[in-house]
């Protein structure tokens, strides 16, 4: 099934072109859902959410870009909306909260690289791990992130500031970042 | 972009989960609740029936005389009611009474013989029957009756006027039933015979010929020798007024006007509670919702039962589209919030990503926003005129209603943007009908013709989106009823 017969049998409301994109698309987005949330039911109830909004809203995809962005970007708002509605979150994005981390050995699972990887941003606290997720991956500017958020712009550029440094740290203890810091590149195969 | 961010895309971007089935299951039960709807039609099924049961039941008195006429009956012509083609005038929908001729149809001897009367109407005799009086339903089929003999008369009973208590009786008397729609009941008519003129029956004013108990002459049978049967004792028949009430159903169309009201508007962002101190409060822009009304259209069926002279309980079944256009204009893909309030009370903010601007520049487009709902109407209607000729009725009547397909354009907490979140939407809702009409008949269909306004109860959306939404419409019901 082509994306093209998937997005108008979606558009025509068929359930199984609804599972085909559903199908196609979920696992990724399931991934991407697991770095915002607590834990794996958080993260698959974002995911379903997400996925609601994504068919109700289907006739408003246009064809101009990659359908996959387009549901990404939804799937992310769908997270941050959900997190939003968690008093803790409000705090932690606050800066004066996020200010004392501290990080063990402990923290670090030892997993395949890419998964490593997700885990290492999740061990981050929530308003770093948001702030990092939405800047380094997701590619908003601080100034959208900031109207995400409801957060000063400066707020989002500090939080980001520690939420990298943190996050090296993090890799550097699990060797999957390289020394120097100045490199700050990734060691290809590590920990498999 | 650095090479940090890079490779932290790179690497998350492989990272993907396989979701458990529970997740599918939980979208495609939203996406297509199609199987919630046996139980809620086997509800409406339910109703229905029930509706429809009371209304054969209010038939069935009709159509049992034994329910209607409480005598005494000690005739013994029973046989010769048997005898004859009762069932055949049962096959013909038809039957026949007795009354005396009046003048004309009088015999030799100067005795009157029975005059049969054909009655038209669904009054049907049974062996059973204890008809000590003739039975009519149209003062026409009487009046015509009386001009002249039916060839095809069957004399259920016949009246021996020799009888000296019926002698003494100068008005004979006859029950009437009126089974026009309108005046279903039974009335008890004196007709004056055996030499009285017979006053005009065209004017027979049916609400004059009520009389509530009738003591009906002596009769006595006789056989076909025109003897007396002298087994058959004179009878006193006591006939209670029963009035007997006969559904109708009505069937309308009603293109109207709709509109919506707003009675509540969107929150703006400062008054979003669970947010973080740092939050910077948006400027509250107090945007105004442009919106222009569009033609709607109501369909159903209404049954009416009499409660008394002047009111009338109402029920049946409506289908109704209600709408109206937002004026908007296309933007380009933004986000867009909304204030939404949680269980709590508690307000959070929600984002969506919207091309409807709330603006009037270039590439102006008219959002259409829309509400088909399945309605199941109660009422009142109360006869304000009731005469032969024309009827002018007021109704209300509140309908509970599942919305089948809706589609509101909600304005955003900026009032910049509009946005559709059909998980905002009410499944059920409450309709509220007031309406006037006459009722008339032409060309034998009996029409029903006046305004009618409507108006949605509670709002479009859910509790949780504080904006408030009501449909309304005023339109011109045309309907047509049906026996």
């Amino acid at each position: 099934m082509t994306e093209e017969n998937i997005l108008q049998g979606c558009l025509e409301n068929h359930a199984t072109a609804q599972e085909a994109l559903y199908n196609r698309f979920s696992p990724k987005m399931l991934g991407v859902c697991y770095r915002y949330a607590h834990n794996r039911e958080d993260a698959e109830d974002m995911l379903q959410e997400g996925f609601i909004k994504v068919f109700a809203q289907i006739r408003q995809f246009k064809n101009t870009g990659a359908l996959e962005g387009w549901i990404r970007k939804i799937i992310v708002h769908t997270c941050i909306n959900i997190l939003k509605k968690n008093k803790k979150f409000s705090d932690s994005v606050d800066i004066i909260h996020a200010d004392n981390i501290h990080m063990n050995d402990h923290n670090i699972p030892s997993l395949l690289q890419a998964k490593q990887v997700v885990e290492c941003i999740r061990i981050l606290p929530l308003g770093y791990r948001t702030v990092l997720n939405l800047y380094a991956i997701e590619g908003f500017s601080h100034r959208e992130i900031s109207e995400i958020l409801d957060i000063e712009e400066s707020t989002s550029r500090s939080q980001y500031t520690r939420a990298r440094g943190l996050l090296e740290e993090i890799l550097i203890k699990k060797k999957i970042l390289q020394k120097p810091r100045e490199k700050l590149k990734m060691v290809s195969g590590a920990g498999v | 972009m650095m090479d940090f961010e890079e490779s932290l895309r790179e690497h998350t971007d492989r990272f993907t989960l396989t979701p458990s089935r529970r997740v599918w299951n939980s979208i495609y039960n939203d996406l297509h609740p199609g199987s919630k709807w046996p139980s809620k039609s086997i509800s409406l099924m339910l109703l229905f029936s029930i509706i429809i049961v009371g209304n054969v039941n209010i038939g069935y008195r009709k159509s049992n005389p034994s329910l209607l006429i409480s005598t005494q009956n000690n005739f013994s012509n029973k046989e010769t009611l048997q005898n004859t083609s009762t069932h055949q005038q049962k096959k013909n929908n038809s039957h026949f009474i007795t009354a005396y001729q009046a003048t004309s149809h009088a015999t030799n001897q100067g005795i009157p013989e029975p005059l049969l009367i054909p009655v038209d109407n669904d009054l049907q005799p049974t062996p059973f029957d204890d008809l000590t009086s003739a039975v009519l339903t149209k003062k026409q089929s009487l009046n015509n009756s009386l001009k002249g003999y039916s060839t095809n008369s069957i004399p259920l009973k016949s009246i021996n006027p020799a009888n000296k208590t019926y002698n003494s009786d100068i008005n004979n008397q006859a029950v009437v039933a009126n089974t026009s729609p309108e005046q279903l009941e039974i009335l008890t008519v004196q007709i004056p015979i055996l030499g009285i003129k017979m006053p005009d029956m065209d004017k027979l004013n049916a609400g004059e010929l009520i009389n509530p108990q009738t003591q009906i002459p002596s009769a006595v049978a006789m056989n076909k020798d025109g003897n007396e049967n002298k087994e058959s004792q004179p009878s006193v028949a006591k006939i209670s007024l029963k009035k007997i009430r006969k559904g109708a159903w009505t069937f309308y169309l009603n293109p109207s006007i709709s509109s919506a009201r707003f009675t509540a508007a969107p929150l703006s962002q400062s008054n979003i509670s669970n947010t973080s101190p740092l939050m910077v409060s948006a400027p509250n822009i107090t945007a105004n919702r442009q919106y222009n009304a569009r033609l709607s259209l109501s369909v159903g069926a209404t049954s009416t039962l009499p409660i008394n002279d002047r009111f009338q309980f109402t029920s049946g079944l409506m289908l109704t589209y209600l709408g109206y256009q937002t004026t908007s204009n296309f933007i380009h893909p933004t986000f867009a919030d909304l204030i939404l309030k949680d269980k709590t009370g508690s307000t959070y903010l929600k984002s969506y990503i919207t091309h409807y601007g709330n603006g009037l520049g270039y590439g102006q487009i008219q959002l259409n926003n829309y509400s088909y709902q399945f309605a199941v109407p109660i009422g009142l209607q109360y006869s304000i005129i009731n005469n032969q000729k024309i009827n002018w009725e007021i109704g209300s009547s509140i309908a509970p209603s599942v919305v089948i397909a809706a589609q509101s354009y909600i304005l955003s907490a900026e009032g910049r943007n509009y946005l559709t979140d059909p998980g905002l939407g009410r499944r059920f809702n409450l309709l509220a009908n007031f309406e006037s009409f006459v009722t008339f008949k032409s060309s034998g269909i009996k029409w029903q013709i006046g305004p009618r306004f409507g108006y949605q109860v509670f709002s479009s959306f859910k509790n949780m989106n504080p904006e408030r939404e009501h449909f309304f419409d005023y339109g011109l019901k045309i309907g047509i009823t049906g026996k």
